[in-house]
């Protein structure tokens, strides 16, 4: 503590030159913060995956059919089986892009947010749907609402394209479906299609009872139906997300360079504000040396002084990096990108460096401090 | 011409001195260096990728898809039937025997493995009729041949074996029907069917069960025949197609990723630069502050204030032309011509002239609003109490 004043008035004596230093920091923390929050964000879309389930598709452009359910529920760590398929299309204007994940029944969905009771109203309304308010606001529908989702690629019994729906509830968002989420009855799905259409699923969903061998299993599930008329092309549900966020670019890779970059921009400037300050205040280290402060107290004084316009700028970066964090999404849209998140670990991370930082900053320094001859600075001879 | 001696003389001793401030001068050159490299290597992706999309498209060709579709191959078909109806519209060319240069394909995933992680990757499988060659002139063989149409066989683009394993010439791809060879490899003026497969429509469709196709691509009898083959196929009530200008429909295709990524790019390239120059700011300032004494002696010979002001402001701009060289040179070496994968499309990192002009201009306006400050505090230092402070 009794040092406060010290660094205050080392801090003080040079106004412009700390505003600049803790600016050009928080620009460099606000960028880490988005950077390392979009990293996060995409960790978190991995982590809240539920490790149990397997997704078995189609290998070829052709349907599953319902009897390889009852045979993939019947292989060794496979549990329950579930079917599902999509009925995609347009809502109200063809620009309008529209579709319901159609859900064969809880066991093979762990990962919905229904209650026991909203289930039973699933099962008991075949037309029923549910849609996150994300969803249900870029459609402009309300519980209760009937619409009508117009797909062009998959045909009904009743030769028409129209698929209806009521809204049963409108449901809170989860960060597992970051773009909204909106789902039927698998069981309406099949009735509606034509009869030679009506065993055919578009995948399915299979909850394995060792979530540790996932990855086998779905290997398993692909020999199986290796030679069959169908075969398969399986993968877990962690694996696909988390391969999936390199749709565009290996956004981990872009993002975590580009953080790095700032930080090394910062450390040099500190770095040589810091060689700076120094050099020119020789004297008063010595005063200080003679006085009695110890080589660790002059060096820790040095480093209080290096950290403390870094810690501003950082609190302030971040600061800036959660507000630009909520608008992201809106500014980018169709990048798919999720908001940054300022998760601990991000945070933490951030601390670290804010430490190495003034670390590394006060390295030559503190070298040429432990070194002052004392006698010659205040005899004037340097 | 004074005035112009003395600018000249005050900036050189300005950069004599700079000898002796050769770290602190050195952060602001790094630091935009940092700036340049990594706006550079953004944009060389998103640009890369843009490109190898468009250059998919050309203008005398159009694209005809499925009325309600909003891209290739999104479970949308266009029929047989319908494909047939389209070969006799007016507005399109035909080839040298007289039938109509109009070609419809199909475009599939298949399941292969990425090289770069060894996991599952998806590749497209392209399928081309008879017609295909005259519509698609880049398009050739550079290694083996051409597939035989009937045979279950197929070539695969120059790009694809770079990013999938099991693709090259003299692979076997799985198909439903079992395993079929890879023939040829083709280049197609490295756009993004490079990264593809392509087989025969005829011998593909059957296996792969497909009775439609995804899209129909024809070769316009010219430019402005466009209109006429639109009117033509959207006023006849057997079809339920919309017809785009193949240019068009890559343009828009890959504006749907490539501006938005571009907003990203320059707000990375913004907040960098911010640091950049609040560090200029800084160290200039700085340098002013340790140059009190020399620019009061210099004033108190005769220096006018604008000189002076002047050399500190040349001194910024250089440093950061210095940094941008620096930075464009290292993200050239680096990036310019790697491949990288976006999805299953392969694309080359670009770096053009007119990218390190850009990176050259936000160096050079880093410069320019960093030296502005500590230039007027410069012209601005009191002479009496500048030449007593050493």
């Amino acid at each position: 503590v009794k040092y406060l004043p010290l660094i205050w008035a080392a801090l003080a004596r040079r106004k412009l030159r700390t505003i600049l230093t803790i600016l050009s920091v928080t620009a460099a923390f606000t960028l880490f913060g988005v950077m390392m929050g979009t990293d996060a964000a995409f960790q978190q879309l991995v982590d809240v995956i539920n490790r149990s389930v397997v997704v078995t598709f189609p290998r070829f452009a052709n349907n599953l059919t319902d009897t390889m359910g009852q045979q993939l529920a019947a292989m060794p760590n496979v549990g329950a089986v579930s079917p599902g398929g999509s009925v995609n299309g347009y809502y109200r204007d063809p620009k309008l892009q529209a579709g319901l994940m159609m859900v064969g029944g809880e066991a093979g969905w762990p990962n919905l947010p229904l209650s026991h009771a909203q289930w039973a109203e699933w099962r008991a309304r075949p037309d029923g749907a549910f849609l996150s308010r994300q969803t249900a606001a870029q459609w402009g529908v309300k519980k209760g609402d009937i619409f009508n989702i117009i797909d062009n690629t998959t045909l009904r019994a009743d030769g028409g394209k129209a698929w209806r729906f009521q809204v049963l509830d409108v449901l809170d968002d989860t960060p597992y479906w970051p773009g909204g989420f909106s789902f039927g009855s698998y069981q309406y799905f099949r009735m509606s299609r034509p009869v030679a259409d009506q065993p055919k699923a578009g995948w399915f969903q299979a909850v394995v009872k060792n979530p540790a061998a996932a990855e086998e299993t779905a290997i398993a599930i692909d020999a199986r139906f290796a030679n069959s008329p169908v075969p398969t092309d399986s993968i877990s549900e962690r694996t696909m997300r988390s391969t999936s966020g390199t749709f565009f670019v290996n956004v981990a890779v872009v993002t975590r360079r580009v953080a790095a970059v700032g930080l090394f921009m910062i450390l040099l400037l500190t770095a040589h504000g810091m060689a700076q300050s120094v050099r020119e205040r020789l004297g008063e280290f010595a005063v200080l040396k003679t006085i009695g402060y110890s080589d660790g107290g002059v060096i820790a004084l040095v480093f209080a002084e290096a950290l403390a316009p870094v810690i501003l700028g950082a609190g302030a970066g971040l600061g800036l990096a959660a507000l630009l964090a909520a608008r992201i999404p809106k500014l980018l849209p169709s990048l798919f990108l999720p908001e940054p998140y300022l998760s601990p670990a991000v945070i933490a991370q951030a601390l670290f460096a804010v430490v190495v930082l003034a670390f590394l900053s006060v390295i030559l320094p503190a070298l040429r401090l432990r070194r002052l001859d004392v006698a010659a600075i205040l005899a004037g001879r340097t | 011409m004074i005035f112009l001696r003395a600018c000249l003389a005050a900036v050189r001793l300005n950069l004599v001195s700079l000898r002796q401030r050769i770290w602190p001068a050195l952060v602001v050159v790094v630091g935009v260096a940092c700036v340049v490299a990594t706006l550079l290597s953004m944009l060389s992706m998103t640009i890369g990728l843009r490109h190898t999309w468009q250059r998919a498209g050309s203008p005398d060709r159009a694209i005809i898809l499925h009325a309600t579709a909003q891209e290739e191959g999104d479970g949308t078909t266009v029929s047989r039937a319908e494909a047939q109806i389209i070969k006799d519209a007016p507005g399109i060319a035909h080839d040298a025997k007289g039938r109509a240069i109009v070609d419809p394909e199909i475009t599939t995933g298949l399941v292969v493995r990425r090289r770069d992680t060894g996991g599952r990757g998806n590749i497209q499988l392209r399928s081309f009729g008879p017609e295909a060659l005259a519509l698609r002139p880049e398009f050739r063989i550079v290694a083996g041949r051409m597939y035989q149409a009937g045979k279950h066989e197929m070539v695969v683009g120059a790009e694809a074996p770079g990013q999938f394993i099991g693709v090259g010439l003299g692979d076997k791809i799985t198909m439903p029907d079992g395993l079929w060879p890879v023939v040829g490899v083709f280049k197609s003026n490295d756009d993004l069917v490079q990264s593809q497969l392509v087989a025969d429509s005829d011998t593909v469709m059957p296996v792969l069960r497909q009775t439609a196709y995804t899209s129909v691509t024809v070769r316009l009898e010219a430019a402005n025949a466009l209109a006429m083959l639109k009117r033509a196929l959207t006023t006849n009530p057997a079809l339920a197609v919309k017809v785009e200008r193949q240019s068009d429909y890559y343009n828009r295709r890959s504006a749907e990723f490539s501006d938005l990524s571009d907003a990203l790019v320059y707000g990375v390239g913004v907040l960098l630069g911010l640091g950049a120059l609040l560090a200029a700011v800084n160290i200039l300032y700085s340098a002013v502050m340790a140059r009190r004494c020399e620019i009061a002696t210099m004033r108190a010979l005769g220096f006018g204030a604008a000189p002076v002001a002047l050399a500190v402001a040349i001194e910024g701009l250089l440093l950061s032309l210095a940094g941008a060289v620096i930075g464009a040179s290292l993200a050239y070496g680096l990036f310019n011509g790697v491949q990288d994968v976006s999805g299953n499309v392969a694309f080359h990192l670009i770096i053009s002239p007119a990218m390190i002009a850009l990176g050259l201009a936000w160096a050079l306006s880093i410069g320019l609003i960093g030296g502005a400050l500590p230039a007027i505090h410069a012209a601005r230092l009191p002479v009496a109490d500048g030449l007593r402070a050493s």
